[in-house]
């Protein structure tokens, strides 16, 4: 009994190793340089909550870059969320190929935020590009989409919605599993298409829009390819996320005290959020074996 | 006690490796083959990044019992990189930096004078050599010189009939001749990024003063800064230039040409020396000729604004244990005949005199980089030589942020020149740290 356990932890050895040294030991010395005045290039000293107290009484960067990231939680999480559902509803329909949709669709999600995609952006949205060509051929005015604090913030926003593949599979996935029989006693009751989505399927899915819900919130509280490739933080910062400032103060600015201290307040931030959606889930998240 | 015993093994493990890891590094890197192996680190484009290769293939040809591992990438990023690895003394042996970066890394490379003739010191002037010296230490030796000229679209001024403008008169006379979706000239700020430095040219010709005095103490007062902003404004609200507004639509891409620069529908820019060459190829596949203007005039200027920087140099960070063989390295692509007539004018018009006099007698500077050059001799202000030290990431910050509120009209020119001001000072006082 006792050797298998050995055995085990052996055959974990390389994931143990890479925890340690790409996990859990930045994790730790980022906390230890958030008190310190670290610069990368000399030595640190410790200087106790200064990054703190200059962070929340004397840096009104970080202000504006809270209020962004939170913006962009509150329009990126629910948006995506409800068009990856919606989607996957149609994908769950008996159509023919739709298999090649089905995949068609998880393309973006492969392609992430790079340099063409930054590239396709610019092309799409800038004063002459495909967005304002088709606004101006149906008689309305061009937006100046990178030079507004909304429009640029729709721009990354946009990016990440239309990268609904992963939550979309998800979803798909979970769609196919609600049992039959549901739907065919509603119908015998009288449901319509549109009751039974809102009365069959939504409750049978309220564990995966959990899962999914935790799971974006997280990585919409992380993004950082959008706004650094997409639109720099611009214009005015309106989209200058945490994670691109926590970037720039430890590699533009060389400030890595400053930086682990914002990381530190970011991952409070994520946990105190994803706890209060933990507990709440009680009242809304319905599970078909109660939960066990 | 599931955590403990979680928290022993973490421990073990990261001691262990720690372990392996540290018996790396005490011995000398070679290759196989019994050569000494040393690394060299630069950034560029294509054409650069193919010259310096070759430069270094013919070097290892002459020296058999040494292997060089090249590592080059674009300017974007590379400053990370650098700072990561001089930090953690994994950076290679021979590394190439922006001359404005040498304070930040003063205590990490070494004293090029230690290395003496077998680095080939004696072909760089006292002049050159100067702004790199920090506590009496050489920290790098400047490939060339940069300035930034006004440079020209000769194809599209020739066609609305325009002079080569030399004053700032003449720019703004342009736009009467210009057709109205054309500028007279880019902006001199990015959609990303702002260096400030077209700036400090006209605090110059509009104060004749340098932004400090031999004491480090700041020249300018808030008054140049709104003076400056009120220059700057008219250019925008005249149509000579773009606003930042106009520029963030423009569909610039980090690392590449504006759209409308190869449209040829902003007529003048300021560009860097060292990128002339590069510039001037794109346009001419556009059909576009490129010209050099005077550094633009300014009415009852007290300064003629040009001001020049060490461009890129070549340090040896003091972790080396290769120092006699990255020396060589170095003075083989700088002072080097073969060297220099592979590299031409890749990194600029070399400040090393034996480089400069190869492409010299083998006529390998261009029409327009001799002119540039010319120029730039002529109009110099030698009182403005510590100007480029100001160039730093956090004004450039500052800048952005500063023009593009302005130029949306979330901020006057007052509190514009304000928080200019405010950040000039505060980068004063870092410097006097």
């Amino acid at each position: 009994m006792k050797r298998n356990k050995y055995t085990g932890l052996f055959y974990l050895t390389p994931w143990l190793i890479g925890i340690c040294f790409f996990v859990i030991y930045p994790f730790l010395m980022s906390f230890y340089y958030s008190f310190t005045n670290y610069s990368l290039l000399d030595e640190p000293a410790f200087i106790g909550f200064d990054n703190y107290i200059r962070m929340f009484t004397n840096d009104p960067t970080f202000w504006v870059s809270l209020k962004a990231t939170i913006k962009f939680v509150i329009f990126t999480v629910p948006l995506k969320l409800i068009f990856a559902l919606f989607i996957a509803y149609i994908m769950n329909f008996k159509l023919k190929g739709i298999g090649f949709f089905r995949t068609a669709y998880y393309i973006p999600s492969i392609l992430g935020a790079n340099v063409a995609i930054a590239v396709l952006w610019q092309f799409l949205f800038k004063s002459d590009g495909l967005i304002n060509m088709a606004l101006n051929m149906v008689g309305m005015d061009s937006i100046g989409w990178f030079s507004s604090p909304n429009g640029a913030m729709f721009t990354i926003v946009l990016l990440r919605i239309w990268q609904f593949g992963s939550a979309m599979v998800i979803f798909l996935n979970a769609l196919s599993e609600i049992p039959q029989e549901l739907y065919e006693a509603s119908s015998i009751d009288g449901a319509s298409k549109f009751r039974q989505f809102f009365s069959v399927t939504l409750p049978q899915l309220t564990p995966i829009i959990f899962f999914n819900l935790i799971l974006q919130l997280v990585q919409a509280f992380q993004e950082f390819d959008g706004p650094f490739l997409v639109t720099g933080g611009g214009p005015m910062k309106s989209t200058y996320l945490l994670p691109m400032y926590i970037y720039e103060s430890a590699f533009k600015n060389f400030d890595m005290g400053y930086s682990g201290a914002l990381s530190w307040v970011l991952f409070v931030m994520i946990m105190i959020f994803t706890t209060i959606l933990f507990k709440t889930s009680s009242k809304w998240v319905f599970y078909a074996d109660g939960g066990k | 006690m599931k955590l403990r015993r979680m928290l022993t093994i973490c421990g073990t493990v990261l001691v262990g490796v720690s372990l392996l890891s540290g018996c790396g590094k005490n011995s000398d890197v070679t290759s196989k083959d019994g050569k000494e192996e040393i690394r060299i680190s630069w950034w560029g484009g294509d054409s650069r990044n193919k010259a310096i290769q070759e430069a270094i293939t013919k070097f290892e040809e002459q020296n058999p019992n040494i292997k060089v591992k090249t590592e080059f990438g674009g300017y974007g990023g590379y400053q990370e990189k650098m700072t990561t690895q001089l930090a953690g003394g994994t950076a290679p042996d021979v590394i190439r930096l922006d001359s404005m970066w040498m304070d930040q890394y003063k205590n990490q490379l070494m004293d090029l004078k230690e290395l003496g003739e077998s680095i080939g010191i004696s072909n760089f002037s006292e002049d050159v050599l100067a702004p790199l010296e920090s506590d009496g230490k050489l920290l790098g030796l400047p490939l060339s010189t940069n300035y930034r000229p006004l440079l020209y679209n000769k194809t599209v001024t020739d066609k609305y009939g325009i002079e080569a403008p030399q004053s700032w008169d003449d720019v703004f006379a342009m736009r009467d001749k210009l057709p109205e979706d054309y500028y007279p000239m880019a902006n001199f700020f990015g959609s990303k990024y702002a260096s400030p430095i077209v700036f400090f040219s006209i605090l110059a010709q509009q104060t004749g003063l340098p932004i400090s005095d031999d004491n480090g103490n700041m020249n300018y007062k808030e008054s140049d800064f709104e003076n400056l902003l009120t220059f700057y404004r008219d250019l925008v609200e005249k149509k000579i230039m773009p606003s930042k507004k106009e520029v963030d639509n423009s569909g610039s891409i980090e690392g590449a040409p504006a759209p409308a620069l190869m449209e040829g529908k902003w007529v003048t820019f300021f560009e860097f020396i060292a990128n002339t060459n590069t510039i001037q190829n794109q346009l001419k596949e556009q059909g576009f000729d490129l010209e050099v203007a005077s550094y633009p005039s300014m009415k009852d200027e007290k300064s003629t604004g040009v001001w020049t920087k060490p461009s890129m140099v070549y340090s040896v960070p003091k972790t080396t244990k290769h120092k006699e063989s990255a020396a060589k390295l170095i003075n083989f692509l700088m002072n080097n005949e073969e060297a220099n007539k592979i590299q031409k004018l890749e990194n600029g018009i070399p400040d090393s005199i034996a480089g400069k006099a190869v492409l010299d007698k083998e006529q390998l500077i261009s029409p327009l980089t001799s002119k540039i050059l010319e120029l730039g001799e002529k109009k110099v202000d030698t009182n403005l030589s510590t100007m480029y030290k100001w160039d730093t990431a956090k004004l450039n910050d500052v800048t952005l942020d500063v023009i593009t509120k302005l130029d949306y009209g979330e901020m006057d020119k007052k509190e514009a020149a304000n928080a200019l001001y405010t950040a000039f000072k505060e980068q004063e006082q870092s410097f006097k740290k």
